[in-house]
């Protein structure tokens, strides 16, 4: 088999490149507009399931576990634990590409930082989130970490409203 | 549901295979399993094929190589569960097989990572996370967090939060995470199929590599392979009427489980909500599994394992879920040479994802590596024990998907 490797040494090569167009998806209102509007006002917001107690932030419209409807809403604390963290190297240019864009020559990220990126349980809640660890350094981080919520100074009532997590106190016993 | 084995492997060299396109690259693979089965095609009733989806620029592949594994006048279906698919093609095959619908079924599953300019990244990620992000820009994502997330993304930024998370658990150091992928890099040496082949690599020789993203450095990172594995599965009856002259690998038992959905989710209602180090969907797996290959004390009845391990912690990771350590202990057993090629239970003799990953072959492999393990034609990666029992596992789906699969020797008595 393999009837062109006889032939050639290498593949001839087509390049080309590929436009996966544009789509329309269908966005089901969920619960996610509230969320964004609690996050306005600095507070985080989550579903409570009835049938297994499963907290979930972001608010989810049924259960996985226990594959139910969940209508109760509820605000859960700003504080929470730091269950892994990540640390970047000092970014530079050409380090980091997303999707074929330099993200530092686009000034999406600063040149030289060294971002921490945590997975947070905010205390009561079922779920995880990925979110930045900020005010602290590299060295100082570690799991079980206790942290607080970090909100923009002015939400405008939208996901970034959330920027991060920083330390909280560290109680000691 | 009848008795399956294993009757011949093939696959490709693995590694940037630009010398072949995909249709003649998956061809290579299925002749050779063929060849090695010592049957002809026409003996072939059905195919499961399989890779990542949208991988390698070409959405239905199996449509245009079908007729370079003579498949014409057969039927041919194709499976999709992310990373784990190859582990998920070996598992359509012996459905096929067990059901009775037809007696003796190829199994194939590849990748060719090289036919795209950034591997698997643009058609196949992408598509995986557009919908969801698109919904995300448009409820405030502002492109300094997209770009965050972007650092640590997709399945290698998932397997980094799993190692520090690893570490904080088990009390293990980045120095055991080294050990893991140099022996991955030494087994590969010895696997003329293998990709990141290194002889005699030390552990000191990978703590010399960069540090990516703390705790992962790249020399802990798998490379991007082109490759296909195919396996050959036959019916006990079939087995009778063809006589293969050479030993078989009967399959035992396979279970295939998804925790809650990790990562995305539509609207960005999934997000995050699993614990990406919980992986509950391997323990439900090797507990079916192994109960429906009757055993009970997986670390002392099973011989050897190939575990789906891109990176150096999931081989810790999963062979505590896989029940062969306690949980937090794996690394203890790394540090004892019990998982070495020559250990008491080698684990990736072959030298594994770390050092091989053409994702899709990948899950595949591991139960194509099993099968050779236990039919003896390992060559130089062969194991010095006497293979009875081998696990072969496979990780991916949205990160929380995963199979066993577990085979033997001798088939199954009940």
């Amino acid at each position: 088999m393999a009837l062109i490797k006889e032939k050639f040494k290498e593949t001839k090569r087509v390049f080309g490149e590929w436009n996966v167009g544009a789509y329309r998806w269908k966005a089901p209102k969920g619960y996610l507009d509230e969320f964004i509007k609690a996050l306005g006002e600095k507070k985080i917001l989550g579903t409570l399931c009835s049938g297994c107690g499963r907290i979930y932030v972001p608010p989810r419209e049924f259960c996985s576990r226990c594959f139910r409807k969940i209508e109760t809403k509820t605000i859960v604390s700003n504080f929470g634990t730091l269950l892994a963290f990540l640390v970047s190297p000092p970014l530079t240019k050409g380090k980091v590409l997303i999707a074929g864009i330099d993200a530092v020559e686009s000034g999406w990220l600063k040149e030289g930082e060294e971002i921490i990126l945590g997975i947070v349980n905010f205390d009561g809640t079922s779920s995880k989130l990925v979110l930045p660890v900020l005010n602290v350094k590299p060295t100082d981080v570690f799991v079980g970490m206790r942290v607080r919520a970090v909100f923009s100074e002015e939400p405008k009532g939208s996901l970034s409203d959330l920027i991060g997590v920083e330390p909280a106190e560290q109680v000691k016993f | 549901m009848r008795r399956v084995a294993i009757i011949g492997c093939g696959q490709t060299k693995h590694g940037r295979r630009t010398d072949i396109n995909q249709a003649e690259m998956v061809s290579e693979a299925v002749w050779k399993a063929i060849e090695d089965a010592g049957i002809g095609i026409e003996d072939v009733e059905a195919f499961a094929v399989g890779n990542m989806q949208g991988f390698g620029g070409i959405a239905h592949p199996e449509m245009i190589f079908s007729d370079y594994i003579g498949a014409f006048g057969k039927p041919v279906q194709r499976v999709a569960t992310g990373g784990t698919v190859g582990g998920s093609v070996a598992q359509l095959a012996y459905y096929q097989v067990a059901s009775g619908m037809f007696d003796v079924v190829v199994a194939v599953a590849w990748e060719k990572h090289s036919d795209s300019a950034e591997p698997g990244a643009t058609t196949g990620l992408l598509h995986v996370a557009f919908a969801n992000l698109s919904y995300m820009f448009k409820k405030g994502l502002d492109m300094r967090s997209f770009a965050i997330m972007g650092l640590a993304g997709a399945a290698a930024g998932i397997s980094a939060y799993q190692a520090a998370q690893y570490m904080a658990k088990s009390g293990c150091r980045i120095d055991h995470y080294d050990m893991v992928a140099a022996k991955a890099r030494r087994n590969a040496a010895k696997n003329k199929y293998a990709h990141l082949k290194w002889p005699d690599c030390r552990p000191e020789d990978i703590a010399k590599t960069e540090m990516l993203i703390w705790p992962m450095r790249f020399g802990h990172v798998c490379p991007a392979s082109d490759g296909a594995s195919a396996i050959v599965l036959a019916s006990e009856d079939a087995i009778k009427r063809l006589k293969p002259e050479k030993p078989v690998a009967w399959i035992l038992g396979i279970a295939a489980y998804a925790d809650e959905e990790a990562d995305q989710g539509e609207s960005y209602q999934g997000t995050g909500v699993l614990d990406y180090s919980a992986q509950i969907g391997c323990i439900l797996s090797a507990k079916k599994a192994y109960e429906r290959a009757k055993i009970s004390d997986p670390r002392k009845e099973v011989d050897m394992a190939e575990i789906y391990a891109p990176f150096p912690h999931q081989e810790l990771m999963f062979s505590e879920k896989l029940g062969f350590f306690d949980e937090g202990t794996a690394w203890k057993a790394v540090e004892e040479g019990i998982t070495e090629i020559d250990g008491d239970f080698p684990i990736c003799p072959s030298g594994g994802v770390n050092a091989t990953n053409a994702i899709g072959s990948s899950g595949l492999q591991r139960v194509l590596e099993c099968a050779l393990q236990i039919m003896k034609k390992a060559e130089n990666h062969q194991v010095p024990k006497d293979v009875e029992v081998a696990v072969a596992h496979a990780w991916g789906g949205q990160v929380q998907f995963n199979t066993v699969t577990v085979l033997s020797d001798k088939p199954k008595r009940w």
